[in-house]
């Protein structure tokens, strides 16, 4: 249960460490009360995000619920380690990353996509000019794109292509900050967000032409 | 430099490699952004190329944020405010180790199914003692 005490683990503390700020419990019921209003006003606001970014991981509402209270267990025990100034939203992040690793995904096999990953999408790029005819279909399509789509097509590719797609195009982040929210190196994000949006793009429109959308696109233009 | 249907240009398919890092705005070299830009000027079909790709990645970053949005249900936030609660006073308790301290929280919630027949209650309390 996620109120257990043993949740605790070295998991939190790590993230903590990395962001460089000495370790220094609260000592009083004064400071544990200070600390504790600092996470109600500054961590917890960001509840539906962590949410939302856990639904991508779990793809289930009951879990997702566990991973983010997780999360927070974690992130309060390492509060005080946390500096000020730094991306909160990124550090709870990353402990949201971490625990589901090592917590929901436990067992389960992992893909192998570490090595090679570059080369591959090097290869994988793009190896023609996209004619007009082919631009214009897509254009179409997702302009058109019916409710719930794209939400099925992204949770439907790989995790690790999934996460990555979520955390640059729907939070914004930069390769640098999913480096450190992921724990893999900028590279690799760069070759998972492009492989990740390829596949999305690709699931998209076989949605489409499963419906019949893309033929009707067609014969609207001739 | 020239598209036909069997690939195109090595130049080409360098500067196609860039256009993630172009559209994400990862590119640091100023050298590498006007190779790029100079690159569009001699070749229409890579220029078009990009403006296709910026074009359907801005979409795709509109769709996905319009869906994947949800909010954090009462349930969540209500467990949120409990644990905080409860971890608060534990870490209390750490910092009076050497007084006799207890701590109780408990925590229930129903859950009924969607043809609303069946009712799920679970209750769970823990409790944290430190007697010396």
């Amino acid at each position: 249960m996620p109120m257990d005490a043993e949740l605790v683990d070295s998991t939190a503390t790590d993230v903590a460490l990395r962001s460089g700020t000495p370790a220094k419990r609260p000592t009083s019921a004064v400071e544990v009360a200070e600390l504790k209003a600092r996470f109600e006003r500054d961590a917890l606001q960001y509840t539906s995000q962590l949410y939302a970014a856990a639904l991508r991981y779990t793809k289930n509402a009951h879990d997702a619920q566990d991973l983010v209270q997780d999360t927070y267990a974690k992130a309060f025990t390492s509060f005080h380690q946390y500096q000020d100034g730094t991306n909160l939203k990124a550090w709870l992040y990353r402990i949201l990353s971490t625990t589901f690793i090592n917590t929901y995904r436990k067992g389960q096999r992992q893909p192998q996509i570490a090595s090679g990953e570059l080369e591959d999408w090097q290869i994988a790029a793009a190896s023609s000019h996209t004619s007009d005819q082919g631009k214009s279909a897509e254009d179409e399509v997702l302009e058109n794109l019916p409710d719930g789509d794209i939400k099925r097509a992204l949770a439907e590719i790989p995790e690790e292509f999934r996460m990555a797609v979520y955390f640059a195009d729907v939070e914004g982040y930069s390769y640098k900050e999913i480096a450190e929210i992921l724990n893999v190196p900028a590279g690799t994000v760069m070759s998972r967000l492009h492989r990740g949006r390829k596949l999305l793009r690709e699931s998209l429109m076989e949605y489409a032409k499963d419906r019949g959308f893309a033929k009707t696109a067609k014969e609207k233009k001739s | 430099m020239t598209a036909n249907n069997f690939g195109v240009a090595p130049e080409c398919q360098q500067v196609m490699q860039a256009f993630v890092l172009l559209i994400d705005n990862e590119i640091t070299e100023p050298s590498m952004a006007s190779a790029i830009q100079t690159h569009f000027q001699v070749c229409p079909p890579c220029e078009a190329e990009f403006e296709h790709e910026r074009h359907i990645i801005g979409m795709m970053k509109n769709l996905l944020a319009n869906e994947c949005c949800e909010e954090a249900p009462q349930e969540l936030i209500d467990r949120l405010a409990a644990q905080t609660a409860f971890l608060a006073a534990q870490m209390v308790g750490e910092a009076n180790a050497g007084v006799a301290t207890q701590f109780i929280t408990s925590y229930s919630r129903t859950e009924i199914t969607i043809d609303g027949e069946t009712t799920i209650e679970i209750e769970t309390s823990h409790e944290i003692r430190h007697e010396f």
